[in-house]
């Protein structure tokens, strides 16, 4: 792409910058894919499209729509694929689509305009929200395919996705009672506040009956419908011997509701019904905005990994015929193309050539492979075209079974919460019995007045309401900056860390050769050369030559009988001299103890320059590597070979002894789950078994994006600069918890001897407690503008 | 004071209406995708004749 | 959104044009009514001495036209546009629309002619006889089958939250009118409520305050919800927001009633309770508030250049301050300075002229051009508008701040020293605020020039737009399994408790209705004090005439427990001693003193020749005069059937009173006019309604004095 415009001009399309200007009916446009969309829009009458754009805001970024047109949507017409993907309901099928694509409403609008165009289509819904498109379809009358090329005319690429329909609805049901509970619990409570204000303000008489009568009905919704999930919690853990933060909270409502009815019922106008509906209120709304914020970042992840549809050509008696990878079956002979993945495991059939094993290894220099050779899901071909007959489908494929082993075994971390609750709650039940116990004989009204005291001033407003909201603040803070928080108690782990594991290729490194030092001649000339053979080969130390010349602004020029031998490099033409671009042989590298790839530049047979290419370490890896050394053990785990590994360790001043090579992904994980308190960071897919078995896992950017459900913690951008930033937030969030449990020990000691020896009454306790979360609320937000001035410092 | 007697129940039944209202909007999904429905009424059919004219 | 077969419908614009063009005209009338009486305080000559031009009988009429025919109609062209846009539906039926718009307009009518003869119930904004209200029954029953009808017909799942604040409207105003219209009828346009005294109060207010509030906030609030992102072409700021503000707004507003009667005899916690909730509203609103501003951010160029996104921005933001002046007012302590003062008619007007009338003004701005598919004849007579209107709303609103301070101090000064009344005569007071009453009717005038360049400016709009053909729209049609609003055709479990729910409430609302009405109108429950008698034949007569006249615009009947009040008029009102007034007659407003005990204190002759002309008693009283009241003759032959439906209606009289109920009154006018003739007035003067009038005003507060209450507490500053 040529550089950059000095004005930014932005695409009439899609609102891209432009780089290269494409000019159409007096508008600018990026490429010729908006072209040709805004052509079709226009031509069928859509051009309010570009009006609704302006007023509506952009919910993700949009991209241009050059690549979008080209596909071929055959493979949906296929029988097997239409009962996998699509439920068919009385001659209507129903099937999910994603899109990258769908940013926002007026995208909504056009798709909504499908069925002017598409016949057949029954019911067609887009939500923006997550980017879906619910189509009903008509079976005799409509063709997804038609649908499909029509939308992808208009720059909207839809990829099949097969949600299992239960757990989405079932997750949806789950939502909607939640809410429903929320506003019961906010209706009792408006109303019973209203009969509090005025029994304070001195109601008497038969009114002050009535409104107690009405306070006690009004609670009894609010006891078994709003609060049933603090019951339900409560049993379980009880059933599980398992401690859950609920358990304080059910005990305060049943007792307060025992005590108030009690008193209800002997006409005394001495209740707690209004305090404990408002706890209600606000525990099920902090929850709620917290389940809010981390479904809003998980949802788009989670759909992304479920695109596994990958369309492949299988060869049938005559021809070869696109079909969706999930219908394959063992036996079928399909055809690998150049820069594809394979989508299941396989024995090459036909053709020969490089393939890169970084599943395995994790190491991507390609390696060549012959006839009959077993392949697994998940490898890259560098080569033409092999043909390669399927052994498991991609359901059960090496890859499939490493994710299905990888199920969630979480180590029953006891986050810093619990064990200080448990302690506080133990104390205040044991107390608030003791108090009954001894004042039995006598004053039995005394010791419940001090019971209850005891237990409304000990109510885990800290806990139950403060913290859902720090971790909330937490993970939005995080989202914003590109990181996505799975597990939500993996914050609290953070800082338990001792070791951290890093993997190098594509971590610590970019995980593709790129040119290391360049001797001998180096002029123009032998740039445009070695870029003008290299352009077409998709090869690793292909592009990585191509890149590097490109950047001392190599020209292309007219290449004269081009020929690729595999696995050796390039020779051609090229304005009358002779050039071959020659890898040589690995074993000569090796007596250097160093590992890496040389290639030699031929000019008339006669060799001018050496290269030497290697996976260069990230910018950031050497600082943040340096910063975190001081307080954890920083060791590399890869699949490469130990000279590397070691180069690479050497490059970021680890000790050898921490550095280890050649470590099969199997291994990795044992490694890791050996000492207790590891944190393990990876982009490839043979990281994964380590990071779900590590204390902490995390997954950055990179080719195993159909697994991240399994990992803590997920980074959006590449490398491990967001390494930094989640780090702070985790001992941020650590703190205030800290604090938090902190100030709450200290006030429910003070409060428990107090309330023990009576000087506090049930009444004094119930306003003191609002006044101490709203200490800790004021204290949160405190904290929170500190980090976020930190975070803005840090990126 | 005992018109109380009276407006209390009014208003309790009001109040349950809403309650009634409120569950079934839950129900029948009204709170799904809002920042769509937010922008929908801008850009509905009539708006959108009125849009062209402006350019 | 969701497509399926597409199905192609028009909108019915017709009828929003039809109820445009009456909010226009209704307006008008409105706002000149509203100037006459404002000049008819300035000065008393302009009531003319004709009976139907009296400040009494007009006030009223004002207040319900700008309520119910101005606003009313206001908000009926709003939501019927808006419900068809958002629904993409046409209205259930034409027909229903039609009997809509034509009966509205009658019950306009016959109201202006029923409250100028003098036929109202007596309580405020609820002044229309009982047929006149059941025919707003009938029609409003009208526009919600027409409403819920075209909701059902919605070709739109998602419903938007302007019509959730239309639905909450609906429900709303139906409850409080059907409760506070529950009426006795005497005749044709004569009825008594059948609650009395407190109870009748708080029933009345609970209804004032809801029906001001539900019937001009919560629509407007939905129009503009649905006006303003469209006027502005962008998305409301937080729709999250709007939809929070709605359900709290909804579950809070009922219980606001109570805070127009603080420092009355209502209950002391019943007072607290209503202040408490008064300041709760003030959330809700504010949060409607910011979001109809911010959904302005960004494109105030365009406000500055548009008026009617100017007027619309105004509008919003005059909400917040009324909503923001309401809760403080409801505040005990302020409440004493301010109630019965004008600040409180600075307060009602800063939110109906502030933001019922600037919304209408943007709205209609907004969809005249839409409708007539032209442009708008004039922007600058749009703004020249917009500026009239607020300097006179400005005039209006500090006048009525400076008038209702001074005055409300005035009534309290106290000598440090002595400790009696820096000001014992009332007039004093009076007299220091005449002059605002001038700025005020001057700021009125400057408001119905402003709405009448209005008119000019829309009438020429529409003059200039050509023929324009109706629009056929698309749109598919949602499927039906959502089933009818309530109902889903597949029913799973969820379903059956939200079933449930509603026909426990329907059972409660048969229930509560059949057991409790006849409880209450049973003496059962009123408490009872035996030195308080019921009214005599004759008092009754000249009850009716008060309330005929509407002097309760004037004059309150409600001494509160304070220092300056006992002194000034006696022991402060027990609830006991109103337990026989149907309608009560507590008043919100002394622009005349209050007479709750102004029985005994002035011979009849006072009376007489005040009512003749008050200037002869007060020098510069500025009450009009009440001519008639010497020529027409008290009606006699109705008192027994007033007596029995009284006496239906709980109050003990026997049947032996009621048999010689006209004997009895005319024994009573006679001892009157033996005590009138030694001044000089003639015998044959015994059968006028003066007479009448002055056996009720001597005996207001006599028995009350000495009786003691616990429920109001004792002296409290």
């Amino acid at each position: 792409m040529a550089t950059p415009q000095p004005v930014q001009a932005k695409c009439y399309h899609c609102g891209l910058p432009i780089f290269s200007e494409q000019k159409y009916d007096g508008k600018v446009f990026c490429c010729s894919g908006c072209v040709s969309v805004f052509q079709i829009l226009s031509y069928n009458g859509l051009e309010n499209y570009y009006q609704i754009k302006q007023s509506s805001k952009n919910i993700k970024t949009p991209s241009p729509a050059f690549e979008k047109q080209e596909n071929d949507y055959s493979y949906i017409e296929q029988e097997s694929f239409l009962e996998k993907f699509f439920i068919l309901e009385d001659g209507i099928y129903k099937g999910m689509f994603f899109s990258k694509d769908i940013h926002c409403s007026a995208c909504a609008w056009l798709l909504n305009q499908l069925p002017q165009t598409v016949s057949g289509v029954e019911f067609l819904r887009v939500s923006i929200e997550n980017s879906i498109l619910e189509v009903h379809l008509k079976r005799d009358k409509g063709s997804f395919r038609a649908l499909l090329s029509q939308a992808a005319k208009w720059g909207y690429h839809l990829e099949p996705i097969l949600t299992n329909e239960e757990a989405n609805k079932r997750k949806k049901e789950q939502k909607k009672l939640k809410l429903k509970k929320i506003a019961v619990a906010a209706v009792c409570t408006g109303n019973i506040m209203m009969f509090s204000v005025a029994s304070y303000a001195g109601v008497s008489g038969d009114f002050q009956q009535l409104f107690l009568k009405l306070s006690a009905l009004f609670f009894i919704p609010v006891l078994f419908y709003s609060s049933r999930d603090f019951f339900l919690n409560t049993f379980n853990s009880f059933k599980s011997k398992q401690f859950s933060i609920d358990i304080p909270i059910a005990i305060a409502l049943i007792m307060g509701g025992f005590y108030g009815y009690k008193n209800v019922i002997s006409g005394q106008d001495l209740h707690y019904f209004d305090t404990l509906s408002v706890l209600v209120f606000f525990i099920l709304s902090s929850r709620y905005i917290l389940d809010w914020a981390r479904d809003k970042g998980q949802s788009q992840q989670e759909l992304l990994s479920l695109l596994n549809s990958s369309i492949v050509q299988k060869k049938t008696e005559t021809s070869w015929q696109p079909v969706h990878s999930s219908t394959l079956n063992p036996g079928d002979i399909i055809l690998l193309k150049s820069n594809e993945i394979l989508c299941c495991d396989a024995t090459l059939q036909k053709g020969e050539g490089y393939i890169d094993k970084s599943i395995l290894t994790g190491e991507s220099l390609p390696i060549k492979v012959k006839v009959g050779e077993a392949l697994l899901s998940g490898m890259k071909s560098y080569s033409s075209e092999f043909e390669v007959q399927v052994q498991k489908t991609p359901a059960d494929s090496y890859f499939a079974q490493m994710t299905k082993s990888v199920i969630d075994q979480h180590s029953p971390f006891q986050g810093l919460l619990e064990r200080y609750s448990k302690f506080l709650i133990f104390f205040s039940l044991i107390s608030a019995l003791a108090i009954l116990f001894f004042s039995y004989p006598q004053d039995l009204q005394e010791g419940q007045f001090r019971a209850l005291a005891v237990l409304i001033i000990t109510c885990p407003c800290a806990l139950g309401l403060i913290s859902p909201l720090i971790i909330y603040n937490a993970i939005k803070t995080l989202a914003q900056k590109g990181i996505i928080l799975f597990q939500t108690d993996a914050l609290e782990r953070i800082p338990h860390v001792k070791k951290i594991y890093f993997d190098k290729t594509g971590t610590l490194t970019y995980g593709k050769l790129s040119v290391g030092s360049w001797s001998g001649v180096k002029n123009q000339e032998v740039f445009n050369a070695v870029y003008s053979l290299e352009k077409f080969s998709i090869h690793p130390v292909a592009t990585a030559l191509s890149q590097y010349c490109l950047e001392n602004d190599a020209v292309e020029i007219e290449v004269g009988s081009f020929q690729e031998n595999l696995g050796q490099g390039v020779q051609g033409w090229v304005d009358e001299k002779f050039w071959e671009i020659k890898a040589s042989n690995l074993q000569l590298a090796k007596e250097k103890e160093e590992i890496s790839l040389t290639v030699s530049i031929y000019k008339n047979r006669e060799r001018i320059s050496t290269i030497e290419l290697n996976d260069k370490l990230r910018e950031e890896s050497y600082s943040i590597v340096s910063k975190l050394k001081k307080r954890f053990q920083i060791k590399i785990l890869s699949g490469d070979k130990k000279q590397n590994v070691y180069k690479v360790g050497s490059q970021i001043g680890i000790t050898e002894s921490d550095c280890y090579g050649e470590v099969s992904p199997e291994s990795k994980a044992v490694i890791v789950s050996e000492n207790y308190h590891a944190l393990m960071i990876g982009d490839g897919i043979n990281d994964l078994p380590a990071i779900s078995k590590s204390f902490v896992g995390i997954a950055t950017k990179g080719q195993m994006k159909n697994a991240i459900k399994h990992c803590d913690i997920y980074f959006l951008n590449e490398g491990i600069g967001s390494l930094d930033v989640l780090i702070n937030v985790a001992d941020d969030v650590n703190k205030q918890i800290k604090v938090n449990i902190g100030f709450a020990l200290v006030y429910n000691l003070l409060g428990i001897t107090l309330a023990t020896m009576g000087h506090i009454t049930p009444l004094f306790a119930a306003i003191f407690m609002p006044v101490t979360s709203l200490v800790l609320l004021t204290h949160y937000i405190y904290r929170n503008n500190l980090l976020e001035k930190k975070i803005r410092v840090l990126t | 004071m005992n018109i109380l007697i009276f407006l209390i129940p009014i208003s309790i039944l009001l109040g349950l209406t809403f309650v009634a209202l409120c569950f079934w909007s839950i129900n029948n999904e009204q709170y799904e995708d809002l920042d769509l429905n937010a922008e929908k009424i801008i850009f509905d059919d009539e708006s959108l004749r009125r849009l062209n004219d402006d350019k | 959104m969701t497509t399926s077969k597409l199905e192609s419908f028009r909108y019915d614009d017709k009828i929003v044009k039809f109820f445009i063009i009456a909010t226009m005209v209704w307006g008008a009338v409105a706002m000149l009514l509203g100037v006459t009486i404002a000049f008819q305080l300035a000065d008393w000559r302009l009531n003319l001495g004709l009976e139907w031009m009296t400040f009494g009988r007009m006030r009223p009429l004002h207040t319900n036209a700008a309520i119910f025919a101005f606003a009313g109609n206001g908000i009926f062209a709003g939501v019927y546009y808006s419900m068809q846009r958002l629904c993409k539906a046409r209205l259930f039926s034409d027909k229903l629309s039609r009997v809509h718009f034509w009966g509205w307009q009658l019950i306009i009518v016959s109201a202006a002619i029923s409250l100028l003869s003098g036929a109202t119930t007596g309580k405020e904004y609820a002044e229309l006889e009982w047929p006149i209200d059941i025919a707003i029954t009938v029609i409003w029953v009208v526009f919600a089958v027409n409403f819920f009808g075209t909701l059902f017909n919605r070709r739109e799942k998602h419903i938007y939250v302007a019509i959730w604040f239309y639905i909450a409207t609906i429900i709303t105003v139906a409850v409080l009118h059907i409760v506070n219209s529950l009426e006795f009828p005497v005749s044709f346009m004569k009825s008594y409520s059948i609650y009395a005294g407190v109870q009748d109060a708080l029933v009345q207010w609970w209804y004032g305050h809801n029906a001001v509030a539900f019937f001009l906030t919560t629509p407007f609030l939905g129009l503009m919800y649905y006006f303003i992102p469209k006027a502005a072409k962008r998305p409301v700021y937080s729709y999250r927001l709007s939809i929070i503000h709605f359900w709290s707004l909804v579950f809070i507003y009922i219980w606001a009633g109570p805070h127009h009667l603080l420092y009355s005899s209502l209950p002391n916690w019943v007072q607290t309770l209503g202040m408490v909730f008064s300041v709760a509203l003030w959330a809700p609103s504010w949060g409607g508030m910011i979001n109809g501003l911010l959904t302005l951010r960004g494109a105030w160029d365009q406000v500055r250049r548009e008026p009617m996104l100017k007027f619309m921005a105004a509008a919003v933001t005059f909400y917040g301050m009324a909503t923001f002046e309401g809760p403080l007012l409801s505040i005990k302590s302020f409440n004493s300075l301010a109630h019965y003062t004008d600040w409180i008619v600075g307060h009602v007007h800063s939110g109906t002229i502030g933001w019922n009338y600037f919304l209408i003004a943007g709205i209609l701005y907004y969809l005249v051009p839409q409708l007539w598919r032209t442009k708008i004849y004039s922007k600058e007579l749009g703004q020249m508008q917009f500026w009239t209107a607020t300097i006179g709303l400005a005039l209006y609103i500090v006048s009525m701040w400076i008038a209702g301070v001074t005055q409300g101090l005035m009534w309290r000064a106290v000598e440090p020293d002595t400790g009696n009344l820096v000001y014992p005569h009332f007039i004093e007071t009076v007299v220091r605020i005449v002059p605002m009453y001038w700025v005020r009717a001057i700021g009125g005038t400057l408001v119905l020039i402003s709405f009448i360049m209005m008119i000019y400016n829309l009438y020429k709009t529409i003059k200039n737009a050509g023929e324009h053909e109706e629009e056929v729209f698309q749109a598919p049609a949602i499927e039906k399994s959502k089933g009818f609003l309530f109902f889903k055709k597949h029913r799973e479990l969820e379903g059956l408790p939200l079933i449930f729910t509603i026909l426990v409430v329907i059972a409660i609302g048969v229930g509560s209705a059949i057991e409790i009405i006849p409880s209450l109108v049973s003496t059962k429950f009123i408490q009872k004090n035996e030195a308080i008698t019921p009214y005599t034949p004759l008092e009754l007569a000249g009850r009716d005439i008060y309330i005929r006249e509407g002097c309760y615009t004037c004059h309150s009947q409600m001494i509160r427990p304070m220092a300056a009040e006992t002194m000034r008029y006696g022991k402060y009102s027990k609830a006991a001693e109103f337990v026989y007034d149907r309608p009560f007659q507590w008043g919100s407003r002394r622009i005349g003193p209050d007479i709750a005990r102004v029985g005994g204190k002035y011979p009849h002759m006072w009376h007489y020749r005040h009512m003749w002309d008050p200037r002869e008693v007060t020098l510069d009283s500025i009450m009009p005069k009440y001519p008639w009241l010497f020529s027409k003759k008290t009606d006699y032959q109705v008192l027994p059937k007033k007596l029995k439906v009284m006496a239906a209606l709980g109050v003990p009289y026997g049947s032996e009173q009621i048999e010689n109920a006209v004997a009895n009154a005319k024994e009573q006018a006679e001892e009157i006019i033996a005590a009138l003739e030694e001044g000089g007035v003639e015998n044959k003067m015994k059968d006028k309604q003066i007479v009448a009038l002055i056996a009720y005003l001597q005996r207001l507060g006599v028995e009350g004095r000495d009786i003691e209450d616990e429920s109001t507490q004792e002296e409290e500053e």
